[in-house]
């Protein structure tokens, strides 16, 4: 059984303290990193990939301190930094067979692999194209190939989606979710919708801690009676928005439709309804600082 | 494919070959565990092990003489089994005859008549009296065709002790024979 | 005991089942093993060599050849000797700088950041340039110095030393600039660096008794002094990149 440990994990800069003694035990599956810019995810995730030295506290793979084992950790690595980089005018294929030497993958299965995940991320046909004329969602594509090239044991993306359009995040989803059985998958994002489908524990990330760790059922839960759905209108709608955190608003009519996060009913005849992760977001990052994890 | 070719293929990537391997030597293998710890249905277990173990390890070898190596592993899986106190009372190594209905069941063993067979099988019983350390010499010796000096490093022993092992195994072997062989003779007559 | 041994070969029916069992389990342990390669030293060469744009180890070359052919035709003129040196030591003093691009591209197109979490990390991808760029360079100051020695008849070592000196020297500067600035381009400030060593090691062509006997034990001294500093440059350079501030290009 692969488990990745930190303990008490701490980084600190010049001027601020980017992660403050963290400590979590991750196993095999989904775990969605969660959080505002500035609260240390990327961070904490080039500690995991053995990038960055922690200032202080460290992380365990089986056991065995991860500066220790070195390249034998990063042979199990697999990694999309948030803005990853490639020489412009190498081609697609060829960048692809770069980074799998680097990797040390068998030198018999650098060709099947690389256009194995070519296909996969649907850049086949322009495998001879040069880098630097693909957009931005390509480029993701790419990047999500690379992070696979040698069947990684754990996985650490981050903002993986950035740049693709729906249809390319569903398929990347659907990749993800195929891909992590018997492994660790760590995704560093934004974006709720990514994690809410796939991940089995979400963990939320604010000023260098851990706010608050569990399953989606048990992070809703955690909020359950301050999400409320109310009607009102022009003035009474603004001063709503205003006054508190709206996790979604949707004109009809003359009226505005207002899903509130907040831990008193907002008006009379506000409904109290069903919390969803983003409104679990919404709470944690703007209404109250959470305490604990599950 | 001869096993350097072999190797060197399933170290640049090529991996089903380790399964040719285990075709190729699994019946060698077997055979030594068998005659070493004297047990039939534990050699199973433990050529498999060598196998197992020969898939770990696969990544670092250094090619020179396969069969040698994985000898060595099941030499040293053999020696622990027989460590633990398994192993005390060899078992049969009755062989039954080939069967008629030409099932393809069994492998190996062959259509010698039966005084071969029971030559055989007093053979086995004898090695099987031996120590341990004489039997092992003998049976990497003789029957895995391995060289002295190779079998001193397997068995981590100088070389002189591998002769000296070899010596008295052979006189050992002999001499039980010719004692047994002549109760044998008296009881039958 | 061969005859009886060798009877051992054919004996023994193994059960067909058992077998079968026990090569099936084996099977499954392959379909699970992944294969760990460990590239030797010359394999990583190789890859460096492969895969990296080739223009900064041809530049060195051509730049000798074509610093020689410009010294063989100054040699034809009367009296320049000194001179010869000081201009060939000027042009490998700016040849140096293509070592030191070669190390920034990584980190100028990000890769620092990729290539610190694979097996064959960043800091050896660096050191692997490093060596080829540094055999390249080499190679090119023993030519140009063995070829020179020729031309004025002086010594190898005194002709090495001249020679060497300046590339080391601006070598200390570029790795230097390359370690504190941090620019995202470095190209520009390798260049300039470049042109600013080249001016000042000619301006020992108005300096001829720098080139005297005497002063070749000061030569050797700041040849040294330029080795320790650049070995010291390096250490700290890796030891930046395994410390990993260095190699991550986004910060929040």
């Amino acid at each position: 059984m692969l488990t990745l440990e930190l303990n008490h994990l701490r980084k600190e800069f010049k001027n601020k303290v980017a992660v403050s003694g963290l400590s979590l035990k991750m196993e095999e599956g989904v775990y969605g990193l969660l959080g505002a810019n500035g609260a240390g995810k990327t961070t904490l995730l080039r500690m995991l990939c053995d990038i960055l030295k922690p200032t202080s506290g460290s992380v365990l793979c089986n056991g065995a301190q991860i500066r220790e084992m070195g390249g034998e950790y990063r042979r199990m690595l697999g990694y999309l930094p948030q803005e990853f980089g490639y020489y412009p005018d190498m081609k697609a294929e060829r960048y692809l067979r770069y980074l799998a030497e680097l990797k040390a993958l068998p030198p018999e299965l650098i060709g099947d692999k690389t256009e194995e995940l070519l296909r996969m991320v649907e850049l086949y046909e322009v495998r001879n194209k040069k880098i630097k004329t693909f957009s931005g969602g390509m480029l993701r594509r790419l990047g999500i190939a690379q992070a696979m090239l040698n069947d990684p044991e754990i996985l650490i993306l981050d903002e993986p989606t950035a740049g693709l359009d729906p249809k390319e995040r569903i398929r990347f989803r659907n990749i993800i979710s195929s891909f992590s059985r018997n492994r660790i998958v760590l995704l560093s994002t934004h974006i709720v919708s990514d994690v809410e489908y796939i991940a089995d524990r979400i963990l939320l990330m604010k000023q260098g801690e851990l706010i608050r760790q569990g399953t989606l059922g048990q992070i809703t839960e955690g909020i359950r009676g301050c999400v409320w759905e109310c009607v009102a209108q022009g003035a009474q709608a603004e001063e709503l928005n205003e006054r508190y955190a709206v996790s979604n608003l949707r004109n009809c009519g003359d009226k505005v439709s207002l899903r509130i996060v907040a831990e008193e009913k907002p008006m009379q005849e506000a409904l109290c309804v069903e919390p969803n992760l983003e409104d679990a977001y919404l709470y944690y990052f703007t209404v109250k600082e959470g305490v604990g994890a599950y | 494919m001869d096993d350097r070719t072999l190797i060197y293929k399933i170290q640049r990537g090529q991996k089903e070959l380790l399964n040719e391997i285990a075709e190729k030597y699994y019946d060698d293998i077997y055979r030594f565990c068998c005659y070493l710890t004297g047990q039939r249905e534990d050699a199973y277990d433990l050529a498999q092990e060598t196998f197992l173990r020969f898939i770990q390890y696969v990544d670092h070898y250094r090619y020179r003489n396969l069969k040698g190596y994985l000898l060595t592993i099941a030499r040293n899986l053999c020696m622990d089994y027989l460590r633990q106190g398994k192993g005390e009372v060899p078992t049969d190594m009755t062989e039954a005859m080939p069967k008629e209905s030409g099932g393809m069941e069994e492998r190996g063993g062959c259509s010698d008549g039966i005084s071969e067979l029971v030559e055989r099988q007093f053979f086995l019983g004898e090695l099987q009296k031996l120590p341990r350390i004489q039997r092992e010499a003998l049976l990497l010796y003789y029957y895995s065709g391995l060289k002295i000096r190779e079998i001193a490093v397997i068995t981590t022993v100088p070389v002189s002790t591998v002769k000296s092992r070899l010596k008295q195994g052979v006189e050992k072997l002999k001499k039980s024979m010719e004692e047994d062989n002549v109760k044998s003779k008296i009881s039958l007559s | 005991m061969e005859k009886e041994f060798a009877a051992l070969q054919k004996g023994l029916l193994i059960d067909g089942k058992k077998r079968a069992v026990a090569l099936a389990r084996i099977s499954k342990e392959v379909r699970e093993k992944k294969i760990r390669v460990t590239p030797s030293l010359g394999h990583r060469l190789y890859v460096q060599l492969h895969y990296m744009e080739k223009w900064y180890l041809l530049f060195p070359v051509l730049m000798a050849a074509g610093l020689l052919g410009v010294v063989k035709l100054l040699s034809r003129q009367e009296g320049w000797r000194i001179e010869l040196i000081s201009l060939l030591s000027s042009g490998i003093a700016f040849m140096g700088i293509f070592g030191a691009i070669s190390v920034s591209r990584i980190f100028a197109n990000h890769m620092g950041e990729l290539e610190a979490a694979c097996f064959f990390h960043v800091g050896e991808i660096v050191a692997v340039r490093m060596i080829l760029s540094g055999l390249i360079n080499g190679v090119m100051i023993c030519v140009c110095a063995f070829i020179l020695r020729g031309w004025m008849r002086e010594e190898l070592l005194k002709v090495l030393v001249y020679i060497l000196t300046p590339f080391l020297a601006s070598n200390c500067l570029y790795f230097a600039l390359f370690l504190f600035l941090r620019e995202k381009n470095m190209l520009f400030v390798f260049l300039a660096a470049g042109a600013v060593c080249a001016c000042l090691w000619l301006i020992l062509l108005c300096v001829p008794w720098a080139y005297e006997e005497g002063m070749l034990a000061a030569w050797m001294l700041l040849l040294l002094v330029s080795v320790i500093v650049f070995i010291g440059e390096v250490c700290l350079m890796l030891g930046q990149i395994r410390e990993g501030e260095m190699v991550c290009s986004h910060w929040n």
